[in-house]
């Protein structure tokens, strides 16, 4: 059970936007779709919606392509655009136009308004609502149909702390109700909170799956600063054992040995230590790491991956 | 397809510019037929019983032309609006058969179109009948095919509508659908068929279908035929939109 993508691609002009993606999203698990802006997280979602038409490729919702899915939107919900509503609509006449194409019950989109806390706003029109108003509108056009997977590009965009822990708490539930999710974010550190399993791409191209851990641990290394009197006593020593050791200005930064292995013996041997501290390495940095190769607009500057649009 | 069709009924119904439009309807070929009432006063007042029959025709049916406009825009306008919004992605995202999304735009445009010409000429062709008695012109539906030159241009109306909703798809945005689908029937038709040769300009989309609300029957375009004629370029040009539909990207406008 899951939704499978083979060999997706996208032109845009000249640009590939999507590159031969092949990208696997389970029933029951959250999927994170990490990547720099503008490596083409929105356009491969779109791709497996049918929304943008893919140049090569398939994309199967367990096995059935989307256009032939006899019940897309119970098959499939999706947010990749918030803003993508008609400003002259109701809330509410909104997602009755949606609930009517899709055969679904008129008591449903009472439901939705309610569990996206939509209620009280339902009767304006979204021409007047901030985006992160939209963004739960949007969210309840994705859960109309309580669909068996949820495709969610950026869902926490706009919305302030309580709407951010309440996206994370619904996905959860839902993947724990066996549905197959799969949120965007150009922030590894906010996915990394909630997601099960991990689809980083650059460029539109693959560049690893797997768990946060299984990332993590491939694209950092954890590095120890020591600042020391005696270090010329202490760096004999740490090499011996493994650690490998490079100078700096003010000290020495060791690889392949942790804090603790390092304090103990410096204590062994009697020698002061001034500083020991482990940069620990962190998701963004894995995650930068990870994608550098791919990033597209990547300046001398801009070393952060959401300044890069 | 019924489901489509519902979800098109409440995209159109939950819209208050589709209602401003169906009324422009009314308003419009009301304030023409009025027009053309006191035109009738001052230029023809004074025709003889039997030259002024085809001129009552005339005073009935003449607000087909600029009513025709306001018709097209509405057609354009439920397809543009969605694609100005990009709320087409939640449409195909319910009905990803996008034939079947356009033929449900089409049963509404259509439906609607019928309807609202329907309500404007029971309007008009009540003032203008009572206009001409209060002038001394009787006016009987069955004469000068007069019937067939309101049902005509009922007909006309609602296939206008229609050629605006193929305008919409082809043009892919509501500025340039509404000014392509205004200029084509006032400006752009009479100068293509300036240039055509004379059998080509006589089968031009409207000059064809105002065959069908003229009386007596216009020379060599029987009324049917006309409207036949426009029907078949309306058909091609929904035809032609949705093939551009089918490749067309929904969500990266």
């Amino acid at each position: 059970m899951a939704i499978v993508t083979h060999g997706l691609t996208k032109r845009y002009g000249k640009k590939l936007a999507v590159d031969d993606l092949d990208v696997v999203v389970d029933a029951g698990r959250i999927t994170g779709f990490l990547g720099p802006n503008g490596a083409g997280k929105t356009t491969a979602m779109r791709l497996m919606l049918d929304i943008d038409r893919a140049d090569a490729g398939t994309v199967t919702f367990d096995g059935v392509p989307h256009g032939q899915l006899e019940a897309p939107l119970r098959t499939v919900g999706a947010m990749v655009d918030a803003n993508a509503l008609d400003p002259n609509r109701s809330a509410e006449a909104t997602l009755r136009c949606v609930a009517a194409g899709a055969g679904l019950a008129k008591g449903r989109v009472d439901e939705v308004l309610e569990l996206t806390g939509m209620t009280t706003a339902a009767k304006r029109k979204v021409g007047g609502f901030s985006l992160g108003m939209r963004q739960r509108l949007g969210i309840a056009i994705a859960i109309l149909g309580d669909p068996a997977y949820l495709m969610l590009d950026e869902p926490t965009n706009g919305l302030d702390p309580e709407g951010i822990h309440w996206i994370r708490e619904f996905l959860g539930a839902a993947a724990a109700n066996g549905c197959g999710v799969l949120v965007s974010s150009h922030l590894l550190s906010e996915l990394s909170l909630y997601v099960d399993q991990l689809i980083v791409i650059g460029k539109g191209r693959l560049i690893t799956t797997g768990t946060v851990e299984e990332f993590t641990h491939r694209y950092t290394s954890d590095l120890t600063t020591v600042r020391s009197p005696k270090l010329d006593e202490l760096v004999p020593l740490i090499e011996e054992r493994g650690g490998r050791v490079t100078r700096n200005d003010s000290g020495i930064e060791v690889t392949s040995m942790t804090a603790a292995q390092i304090g103990d013996l410096a204590a062994l041997y009697q020698i002061p230590l001034h500083e020991l501290h482990t940069v620990d390495d962190s998701l963004e940095t894995a995650f930068l790491e990870a994608t550098a190769s791919a990033q597209e607009y990547r300046t001398s500057t801009d070393t952060t991956p959401d300044a890069s649009s | 397809m019924n489901n489509a069709i519902r979800a098109e009924w409440i995209k159109f119904s939950s819209l208050r510019g589709s209602w401003i439009r169906v009324a422009l309807v009314t308003v419009v070929y009301v304030l023409a037929t009025v027009m053309a009432l006191s035109l009738f006063n001052s230029d023809f007042g004074s025709a003889s019983e039997s030259t002024a029959g085809p001129d009552r025709v005339r005073v009935l049916t003449s607000g087909n032309i600029l009513t025709s406009l306001v018709m097209v825009v509405l057609g354009a306008k439920v397809f543009t609006d969605e694609i100005k919004s990009r709320s087409i992605i939640n449409s195909v995202a319910a009905i990803p058969d996008r034939a079947d999304l356009l033929a449900a735009k089409a049963v509404i445009v259509g439906g609607v179109g019928i309807v609202a010409a329907v309500i404007a000429n029971v309007i008009s062709v009540t003032i203008a009948v009572v206009g001409l008695d209060q002038k001394g012109f009787s006016v009987g539906l069955q004469d000068d095919d007069l019937a067939r030159a309101v049902l005509g241009g009922i007909c006309y109306l609602a296939i206008a509508a229609l050629f605006g909703l193929g305008i919409g798809i082809v043009m892919n945005s509501p500025t340039s659908a509404v000014a392509v689908g205004i200029t084509w029937p006032l400006a752009g038709e009479v100068m293509v068929s300036s240039v055509l040769p004379d059998w080509l300009s006589k089968i031009m989309p409207f000059e064809a279908g105002r065959a069908m609300f003229e009386a007596p029957a216009r020379d060599g375009m029987p009324p049917w035929e006309g409207g036949a004629i426009f029907l078949a370029w309306t058909a091609v040009l929904l035809l032609v939109g949705w093939r551009m539909f089918e490749r067309r990207d929904l969500g990266s406008s």
